[in-house]
């Protein structure tokens, strides 16, 4: 039965002491949406609990109550998958961030979920190894959300997205039970049901822990950015370093947009005129190696000349190749901080995350350029060209509701675009609530059914085809939901 | 042995659900190269006597479709390993999967990933679910599904055909398979470590920590096809007689052994797979037996 929230608060800290039990108006305002800010809905509680043990006792407790309850990590998803979009309890994995156990010469870590990607990397590098899985995010957004949305990355070009490092978990199922699942080897006979939790936007149950793949970390690196006076010619680059078969460890693109607010914020210049940087990196590690008898540090400068030959081909008008370490993380500056340096330009940016096929891009390109002008809103895009994933960040102001409703129309309008050319409605972002009604531009109700179908392992809806794990995420048409859309979608317009 | 079974050989995704329309059980199957390694092969009571009706996939073949500028092929899955390879190679691309058992030239892409039999190349390239990028299943009510896309990344929903891969055809039948390509130039040589033998009436392969490797290696001894150290992988073909060591955390899959051929033995595993299979397949028509447990 439904309670009231003193009731509920009141039960939540006999469950876990008061101490791991947020309420009020500021757990609502921190709680109440993740990256993803324009649609927004209260927690009526948020919990901290420090195990999986604690993590169960929560579930259970709303399954008996019957309130719904979301998992969230550092609240840096960008589709809005941590949004507690029925209200009831948030289970924040903030305080379970430890390393559990290191196995160095088998490359395995167990971790809890709560911990940041990057600290995963910064307890395994005296070994030599880190977590290849590296998205922009990665200084603050946990394991957990990465598990959750199958976080990609720029280096997942060549080393591949989350689902391909995690080899078991601990599941907190729907329902409270406590499940070890998968296998720390991978590829055990079976069926994958790892693989069907990750990127389940946390609908599937809560992870709580994870056994991950550890990757060495690559002996020979070479970056470089090769500046453009078009954005057309850097993504002909692009599909043609691919089509070489050269296989950078990163392929970035960022337009002129970009360029400026990180001139604006950090000083850095570029050639004037220049529409489109694009940074690339090849690295080895001591592994691999198809061409015996040559150097990790050979291969690598064969590769980063096939690339720059292919941008001077382009009439490329500026080639910078890092010298040293800190030359390289100068390079990587504009990619990694150019989201943060938008901030600078508007007061909100809505980031999209549509997918093509790579050869696809100069057209795609132009077309998102052309949509901005169409809506009337400002567009900048900084994004992994290599595997054809576009992040489009519309910038607007939030307080107009008319900039606010274009800016919605025309990620819908690139969305459909990149469905057209036999790409994803997301790449890397997730569904969550954002995409949610897109999902039938790219799926038949047979192919929504499949994965309704496979959702039912883990989350059986009650009669009205409602949950309470996570509810209202990634399949629409979730009844409740449905009626609810109204109070969250768009709550800032 | 009873008579042999009828054999259906349908040449479309919308064949193959008519076939599963009348709702009638079928043994599903691409060209047999690996019935070793199903379950109950070796046994008297085998899958084709229970199931008189047997689905091959191997009419259903062909390249749809390669985009060579995407590095990326969509098949039929009863399209052969060596078929595809031909198609892609002449564009420098291949599939950077090497096949462990030698001489089945005739094996299916369908069949391949409904295996999900370790490779050459798994520690270096990754298995099959690393380059797939989408498929078509008929489900077993006759419905067709598809999932994923085109482009080489892609979160849109539940990642639903990584249940197919490893399935043994229980869950549904797979019939096109989108795949990522990768340059053929970039693709890393298997380094093994051969043993004594070329071939047996048994299969065992087993996957062993790093750290166990050397010992496996050293009890495999006159067992031995080969070993690849990169996946800490042990092919053998034992006697019937040898019993080989197994080690804390591995896993096994064998061949010619009937019903001990795919131990599952988590009991959670077994669980979570009993739920989908009644999911997917609550009549239980597809491949009965094939996995072990169901």
């Amino acid at each position: 039965m439904p309670v009231t929230s003193e009731v509920l608060i009141a039960e939540l800290s006999r469950l876990l002491g008061s101490a791991k039990v947020l309420s009020g108006a500021a757990a609502e305002r921190g709680y109440d949406c993740d990256a993803y800010t324009v649609d927004r809905s209260k927690p009526a509680a948020v919990v901290l609990p420090e195990s999986t043990e604690e993590v169960a006792k929560v579930v259970r407790w709303c399954n008996e109550r019957e309130i719904p309850f979301t998992a969230r990590g550092a609240g840096t998803g960008l589709s809005g998958g941590a949004l507690p979009a029925l209200g009831g309890v948030l289970i924040s994995t903030k305080r379970m961030n430890r390393v559990l156990e290191i196995d160095a010469p088998n490359r395995i870590l167990l971790a809890q979920t709560g911990i940041a990607n990057r600290r995963i990397s910064d307890a395994v590098k005296h070994f030599g190894l880190h977590f290849a899985p590296d998205p922009s995010s990665q200084t603050v957004s946990t394991l957990g959300g990465n598990i959750a949305e199958n976080a990609g990355g720029p280096h997942t070009l060549k080393y591949g997205v989350t689902t391909q490092h995690i080899l078991a978990l601990t599941l907190v199922d729907p329902k409270g039970e406590i499940m070890q699942i998968g296998s720390r080897l991978g590829g055990a006979p079976g069926f994958d049901m790892v693989g069907l939790i990750v990127g389940a936007e946390g609908t599937l149950g809560v992870v709580t822990e994870a056994w991950v793949k550890l990757t060495p970390i690559p002996v020979a690196v070479m970056t470089a950015t090769i500046a453009f006076q078009s954005v057309r010619q850097a993504t002909q680059v692009v599909a043609e370093i691919i089509t070489s078969g050269t296989v950078p460890a990163a392929l970035e693109i960022i337009d002129h947009g970009i360029l400026g607010a990180i001139t604006a914020a950090f000083g850095l210049t570029y050639p004037e005129g220049t529409q489109a940087l694009l940074l690339v990196e090849c690295d080895r590690g001591i592994d691999l190696s198809t061409d015996e008898g040559s150097t990790p540090e050979e291969i690598v400068e064969r590769e980063m000349a096939i690339a720059v030959e292919i941008g001077r081909k382009h009439h490329a008008t500026e080639i910078k190749i890092a010298k040293d370490e800190a030359e390289r993380a100068k390079l990587w500056l504009a990619r990694k901080k150019g989201i943060g340096a938008m901030g600078r330009i508007a007061p909100s940016i809505v980031t999209h995350d549509g997918v093509i096929p790579r050869s696809k891009l100069p057209e795609m390109l132009e077309f998102v350029y052309e949509t901005a002008k169409t809506f009337q809103i400002g567009v900048a895009n900084i994004f992994h060209a290599g595997d054809g994933n576009l992040h489009p960040c519309f910038y607007f102001d939030d307080r107009d509701p008319d900039q606010v409703r274009r800016v919605v129309e025309a990620g819908e309008h690139v969305i459909r675009r990149c469905i057209e050319l036999g790409g994803s409605v997301s790449g890397e972002h997730g569904i969550g609530v954002e995409k949610i009604d897109l999902m039938p531009l790219m799926f038949s109700e047979d192919d929504l059914a499949l994965q309704a179908t496979a959702k039912r392992i883990f989350n059986e809806p009650n009669a009205n085809g409602d949950t309470l794990c996570n509810p209202c995420k990634v399949l629409p048409n979730q009844k409740t939901c449905v009626e609810h859309q109204k109070r969250w979608r768009g709550t800032t317009w | 042995m009873v008579n042999s079974p009828e054999i259906l050989l349908p040449e479309s995704t919308e064949e193959v659900a008519a076939i599963l329309r009348e709702g009638q059980a079928v043994q599903v199957a691409g060209n047999r190269t690996h019935e070793p390694f199903w379950v109950k092969s070796t046994n008297a009571n085998d899958c084709a006597e229970i199931v008189p009706r047997l689905l091959s996939t191997r009419m259903l073949c062909g390249v749809v479709e390669h985009f060579a500028d995407d590095q990326v092929v969509v098949v039929r899955a009863g399209t052969t390993l060596e078929e595809l390879t031909r198609a892609i190679v002449p564009a420098g691309q291949c599939l950077p999967i090497v096949l462990a058992l030698p001489g089945r030239p005739d094996a299916t892409v369908g069949g391949l990933l409904s295996m999900n039999l370790p490779h050459l190349l798994d520690a270096q390239c990754g298995s099959w679910r690393d380059w797939i990028l989408g498929m078509t299943v008929v489900r077993a009510n006759g419905t067709i599904a598809k999932c994923g896309s085109l482009a080489v990344k892609n979160v849109a929903g539940y990642d639903v055909q990584k249940l197919f891969i490893g399935a043994r055809g229980t869950l549904g039948v797979i019939t096109e398979v989108i795949f990522k390509s990768y340059p053929v130039k970039a693709r890393p040589h298997p380094a093994l470590i051969e043993g004594p033998l070329d071939a047996g009436e048994t299969y065992w392969i087993q996957r062993v920590f790093p750290t166990d490797f050397d010992a496996a290696l050293e009890a495999a001894r006159e067992s031995l096809m080969f070993a690849d150290r990169a996946s800490s992988t042990l092919y053998c073909a034992p006697k019937s007689y040898v019993t080989l060591p197994r080690y804390l955390g591995d896993w096994v899959i064998r061949g010619g052994c009937g019903a001990k051929n795919l131990p599952i033995a988590d009991p959670v595993q077994q669980r979570l797979m009993l739920r989908a299979k009644e999911l997917f397949d609550p009549g239980r028509l597809l491949n009965p037996g094939a996995m072990g447990i169901f």
